[in-house]
């Protein structure tokens, strides 16, 4: 009995034993699992099921100043095949072929290829996307890239730019700003399960510390949109081979358009030449010809060399200088200095030119930013050609007096204009006026800046009065009128060096205006330039009437009031029967004796009752829009001060 | 009485047999059932609200994604090219002269 119980007890320890080494083993191995190899093997764990998702960097959107989209991006499908996971390769072929219209010897080269990720077509529609999923193919994939689209196609392109399939910017202000505008990639972390499901929310998303900004320009749409139309108009009529304008509001030097002619469409730019790209206003530079008078004008009045008035002579058309005859395109005899910028004298110019000098007149034309970049924000400006004085012969001199043999860009000359128009001030203005991050916090806001006085408020003024001539009766810009505003311009055609040669070619012009209105307190100023027009060739003829036509329609978008009254023309009264019966008038009260009484205003346009308001210096309320239905008080009835005035109007049925 | 009856028990190879109190055993084990239950329980919920999050973020972007796609639309129907053609060609509107333009502040 002993003997059994004490095999018992041991069996019970050696049982006992074996519990306590497996366990033990348990322990340790749970040690060195747990805390030993905890770092490596969370790793792997995470690895399992967490999931990272590469995010294409995301470009932030372009507006114009009035916030309206000028270029976004978009999330859109890009189909990649995985050559090796393919089951049915006719099929994919098929399927492939026919949806994206694409040859199908390539596609059938890329489903027998051994390797393991190809492109079939990158930024696919939606429409396209959907039926490929719908055939649920086996090695065909999806991937998400983000596609940049200008919703307004051809609208400021040249300003704007446009970017590759990667989202890189490669042109414009997508190129300048690209480090802004582009965001950092970053990569999306999902936790996944053992099916692959999502787990979880958002916020393991470790992304790029910053999402693309956005950028707001100064631009505005609808002018920019009226700029390009006109120039592009001017051109054809003309039969040139480009142009470029440039609007700007002078007050801020802020740019409201910049149109380039030819134009092109950014989302498809494989259709154009990159001669198409180039941004003429910035990256172009011509001699500016006659424009520049108006700049020697305002040093000389701003050095008291000439007044106004003062009489110079004009030598009958030709004038020796240097070795070389200088001639006018009409002979003058005795004219006033106004005259010479009204005319246009080439030799009245050069004799201005002289006494000012070569020092000086450098000195001037490098403070209206003539041969220095405006340092504009957008890439590839050039800075034109302005020899130093002493490199100036007094050919040279003569020459540069009246725009040759120097060299500007458009916007230079905005920007110099701009300086005449808003009393002599050089203002530097970026076309970007805002950078805001994704949250739509502002990053960096930027004010117009004066860089410099060029010449006192006093000359701009008077340099104003001589450029309204030019507009005026005899000038050589009729064609810029603008009805119901006072213009003050300039015309311009120079001659364009054949790069041949290196002379003066015989038939290549560049025409061009520079203009701003209204002349006593410009709120605008417009730079066109036609490059090589073949039918007629001069500023007056061809650039003026694109400068009247962007002027006017610009003044009406801006809702800028006329300055002088032009012949009114009574708009015809609609056909009656349009408005409805009036009440009955039973409430009708006689007007007493010099009483104001109310117009019967039935079936009158919104317009046509504003223009009676004006006409009789009543204010009448407005109600609905169409034709006029009801009115309170009936016509003849008496306005009285206590009652309310209001018409009521319907759209005609 | 059980006082009684476990003093009374036998004693087998040195190890005393007692009836157990199986009561509070009972109701301990029902406890941690309950307890473990509501545990997987909320498990269970949470995980089940994960995938809610998770495919409620998928759906937040699409959505979002077509709210972008809505918005490019309304832009490229907003362009100045298009709204002009709509107003001469469709509307036989044409631009205002002069006189005709009243503007009001």
């Amino acid at each position: 009995m002993d003997k059994l119980e004490k095999w018992v007890r041991i069996r019970i320890r050696l049982v006992g034993f074996c519990f306590l080494v497996a366990f033990s083993f348990i322990v340790v191995r749970a040690f060195q699992l747990q805390v030993l190899g905890q770092e490596e093997w969370r790793k792997r764990a995470d690895r399992q099921h967490q999931k990272s998702v590469p995010l294409t960097p995301k470009r932030g959107t372009i507006y114009d100043q009035g916030g309206e989209e000028l270029a976004l991006s978009i999330e859109v499908d890009s189909i990649y095949l995985e050559p090796t996971k393919i089951t049915e390769p006719e099929k994919v072929v098929e399927v492939l072929a026919k949806t994206l219209t694409l040859p199908k010897s390539s596609l059938r080269e890329k489903v027998r290829s051994k390797k393991s990720f190809l492109w079939v077509k990158r930024q696919i529609s939606q429409a396209e996307g959907d039926k490929i999923r719908a055939a649920k193919l086996a090695g065909v994939g999806f991937t998400k890239e983000h596609r940049r689209f200008y919703p307004n196609s051809e609208l400021g392109a040249h300003v704007l730019g446009f970017t590759g399939i990667d989202p890189k910017g490669l042109e414009g202000l997508e190129l300048k700003y690209d480090g802004e505008v582009l965001g950092d990639g970053g990569y999306l972390v999902v936790e996944r399960d053992a099916l692959g499901r999502g787990l979880g929310s958002g916020n393991l998303v470790v992304e790029g510390n910053q999402r693309g900004a956005n950028l707001y320009l100064t631009l505005d749409k609808h002018v920019q949109y009226i700029a390009e139309k006109e120039l592009a108009e001017g051109v054809a009529k003309a039969g040139a081979k480009g142009g470029s304008a440039v609007v700007m509001d002078p007050r801020t030097g802020r740019i409201l358009a910049m149109a380039n002619s030819p134009l092109y469409n950014p989302n498809a730019i494989n259709n154009y030449r990159p001669s198409h790209w180039r941004n003429r206003a910035v990256c172009d530079t011509y001699e500016p010809g006659s424009t520049l008078k108006v700049f020697l004008m305002a040093a000389a009045l701003n050095e008291k060399l000439v007044t106004p008035n003062q009489i110079i002579d004009c030598e009958k058309g030709s004038y020796r200088v240097g070795g070389r005859t200088i001639h006018d395109h009409h002979p003058y005899g005795l004219i006033t200095a106004a005259e010479v910028i009204k005319v246009s004298s080439n030799i009245g110019s050069a004799k201005i030119g002289k006494a000012l000098e070569r020092e000086r007149l450098y000195r001037y034309l490098t403070d209206f930013g003539f041969g220095r970049p405006t340092g504009i924000d957008l890439p590839g400006e050039s800075s034109g050609l302005l020899r130093p004085p002493n490199a100036w012969f007094e050919v040279d001199l003569a020459a540069i007096s009246f725009g040759q043999g120097m060299t500007a860009t458009p916007i230079q000359l905005a920007r110099a204009t701009s300086a005449i128009a808003n009393g002599g001030q050089l203002i530097d203005m970026p076309i970007v006026e805002r950078i805001v991050n994704d949250r739509g916090d502002v990053i960096e806001e930027r004010k117009p800046e004066v860089v410099r006085q060029v010449v006192s408020a006093e000359v701009a003024r008077q340099v104003r009065e001589m450029m309204a001539l030019v507009v005026g009766q005899g000038g050589t810009g009729t064609l810029a009128a603008v009805p119901g505003f006072k213009v003050a311009g300039k015309t311009g055609t120079a001659q364009k060096v054949d790069p041949v040669t290196g002379g003066y070619s015989v038939d290549k012009r560049v025409a061009s205006f520079i203009g701003m209105v209204p002349a006593e307190a410009p709120q605008l100023v417009v730079v066109v330039e036609i490059d090589e027009p073949s039918k007629q060739v001069y500023g007056g003829l061809v650039a003026a009437p694109v400068f009247s036509e962007i002027a006017t329609q610009t003044l009406r978008q801006l809702k800028i009031s006329p300055t002088e009254a032009s012949p009114a023309m009574p708009l015809p009264l609609p056909p009656a029967e349009e408005a409805l019966a009036q009440p009955v008038q039973a409430m009708l009260e006689t007007p007493a004796e010099g009483e104001p009484q109310m117009p019967d205003f039935a079936g009158m346009s919104y317009r046509q009752v504003l223009q009676t308001m004006a006409e009789k210096g009543l204010n009448i309320k407005l109600r609905g829009s169409g034709r006029v239905i009801e009115q309170s008080p009936p016509p003849g009835g008496a306005i009285r001060y206590s009652k309310e005035i209001w018409v009521r109007m319907a759209p005609p049925t | 009485m059980s006082e009684a009856t476990v003093r009374s028990l036998p004693k087998v190879n040195g190890f005393h047999l007692a009836r157990p109190a199986l009561l509070p055993l009972f109701v301990y084990l029902a406890v941690l059932l309950a307890v473990s239950l509501f545990f997987v329980w909320s498990r269970i919920t949470v995980v089940n609200l994960e995938y809610d999050i998770s495919r409620l973020g998928v759906e937040l972007r699409e959505v979002e994604q077509e709210q972008k796609r809505l918005r490019l639309e309304s832009a490229h129907l907003r362009s100045p090219v298009r709204i002009e053609r709509v107003a001469v060609n469709e509307l036989g509107l044409r631009m205002p002269s002069l006189e005709q333009i009243i503007l009001v502040d």
